[in-house]
């Protein structure tokens, strides 16, 4: 059985622009999944239905046979989502706060908070960090900081959206190798990005969508052939040996 | 990013960051009524208190003289009024002063109490009356003073673009007002959802509150003593 099902999924905007049509994937546990695409392609409309922030116009996704129409509050325990703006997602007026907002508002027990703030601070390697400002930390702090408080509430899934955006070299390297961490523990990784020279040797699989549509879904090597008709930036001369060089973590 | 100073939290390691914000607000609402009631010689009296609050929370009063000018302005403005009046400078400069003097305790307060403490000392208050009522409101307080951030940010962002593409702030003043609230309220409403959309993901419930209280005995001995030294400024303001 799959662990995340997205079904038909059909959204339309309030003023009839349509921002994805008849979208299916089944995605299992584990996977990396690399989601392109240019902009406006549907991308975040996609990733902000499956976290149940909005309702698709027509379909389901199930993830662990929860409906995140019927009951979104569950299915965000399953799926983390981290923005692409960490300001927008950082709420805590520390790091620990922070890490300890969301697993609070599950309704775990004050106890129980700490083990798994100060588990979380370990695994991020944020623990420099724990009683500093959020707004004082550095970009890519920042946005370690949000995948750690989505990390935090253990998800099976951990969707982002564009986490390279806006970050420096170190920045992009230190989410990266959480990244990866997390994928190895076990969590499934679902990540939206146009940066595929950074990411792509992790990747199992490569999903491209152009206006709403799901274009090219599978090996990431056969779906790059389908990367320059979706307005995606295709590395030169890649082919199966080679693809493994696609990481910014052996620079 | 422009980063606006005033009326934001700022964390350090002071005494009035170190009490609890019950106290804090108690003393607030006391001393603003009070200060309402006050004569010249009660204001005068009131002055090193506040000057003690100023020192002890460690203001950046240098960094703010900039973002407080409009206060000020408004001071004068309510000096010239009463002065216009009631023909008495000391009786404006009194009114002047209570106005500022309140201004600065806010500030004071916002400084030094992080919005999580303040929902918190509110949802105490509220709590004996009704938990939903309490925890609602306290997080609806929590969710817009953390936003008076977002809002001063914004706008400062917007002039500093706009100042950096040459543009005259003398030109068509209200045509600009228009402009900048316009834009303003675009980009705020922008923020508010991606905000509106990340709390949800995080499965944000109202009714939980973040954090816990911790009155000490330094609380109970700042509160004794601001308590009597309001009694005292009182009583002397109202003795003929």
């Amino acid at each position: 059985m799959s662990q995340l099902e997205i079904l038909g999924i059909s959204y339309r905007f309030p003023d009839g622009t349509t921002a994805l049509r008849d979208v299916t994937m089944r995605i299992s546990e584990g996977e990396f999944v690399i989601i392109s695409g240019k902009n406006g392609s549907g991308k975040t409309v996609l990733l902000r239905i499956l976290n149940g922030l909005i309702k698709p116009t027509a379909g389901t996704v199930n993830i662990n046979g929860i409906s995140v129409v019927e009951n979104p509050f569950e299915a965000r325990r399953e799926l983390g989502l981290v923005f692409q703006q960490s300001d927008s997602q950082i709420v805590g007026q520390t790091v620990t706060d922070d890490i300890a907002f969301g697993l609070e508002n599950i309704g775990m027990n004050s106890d129980e908070v700490k083990i798994r703030v100060r588990q979380t601070l370990e695994r991020t390697g944020l623990e420099d960090h724990a009683s500093q400002r959020p707004r004082t930390l550095s970009g890519g702090e920042k946005r370690r900081l949000t995948i750690a408080g989505v990390a935090a509430m253990s998800p099976s899934i951990i969707a982002l959206d564009e986490p390279f955006s806006n970050l420096d070299y170190p920045g992009v390297v230190q989410v990266l190798e959480q990244l990866v961490n997390l994928n190895e523990q076990g969590h499934t990784i679902l990540l939206v990005t146009h940066d595929l020279d950074k990411v792509l040797a992790h990747a199992t699989r490569l999903v491209l969508i152009d206006k709403g549509s799901v274009i090219a879904d599978g090996n990431p090597l056969d779906a790059l052939n389908y990367a320059g008709q979706c307005g995606v930036r295709s590395p030169k001369g890649i082919t199966s040996d080679n693809i493994g060089e696609l990481t910014w973590l052996k620079d | 990013m422009a980063e606006r100073l005033i009326f934001h939290y700022h964390d350090r390691k002071t005494i009035a960051h170190s009490l609890d914000p019950r106290s804090k607000m108690f003393t607030l609402f006391v001393l603003t009524l009070s200060l309402l009631n006050l004569n010249t010689t009660g204001f005068l009296l009131m002055l090193p208190y506040l000057a003690l609050a100023l020192i002890t929370a460690r203001m950046p009063v240098r960094a703010y003289r900039k973002e407080i000018i409009f206060f000020v302005g408004f001071s004068v403005m309510i000096f010239l009024m009463r002065w216009w009046g009631s023909g008495n400078p000391i009786t404006a400069i009194t009114a002047a002063g209570r106005f500022f003097s309140v201004v600065v305790m806010g500030l004071i307060l916002s400084d030094t109490t992080s919005p999580n403490e303040m929902s918190l000392a509110i949802y105490w208050i509220l709590k004996p009356f009704s938990k939903e009522f309490a925890s609602n409101t306290a997080a609806k307080l929590n969710l817009t003073v953390s936003f008076f951030p977002v809002i001063f940010d914004a706008s400062k962002e917007i002039q500093e673009a706009r100042r950096s593409r040459h543009e005259d702030a003398r030109r068509q003043p209200l045509r600009r007002l228009v402009s900048i609230g316009r834009q303003l309220f675009d980009l705020l409403l922008d923020r508010a959802e991606e905000i509106s959309y990340a709390l949800e993901s995080r499965c944000f419930t109202p009714s939980i509150m973040h954090g816990r209280l911790d009155w000490r005995f330094r609380d109970t001995v700042y509160l004794l003593i601001s308590t009597i030294y309001i009694i005292f400024v009182l009583f002397v303001s109202i003795t003929p």
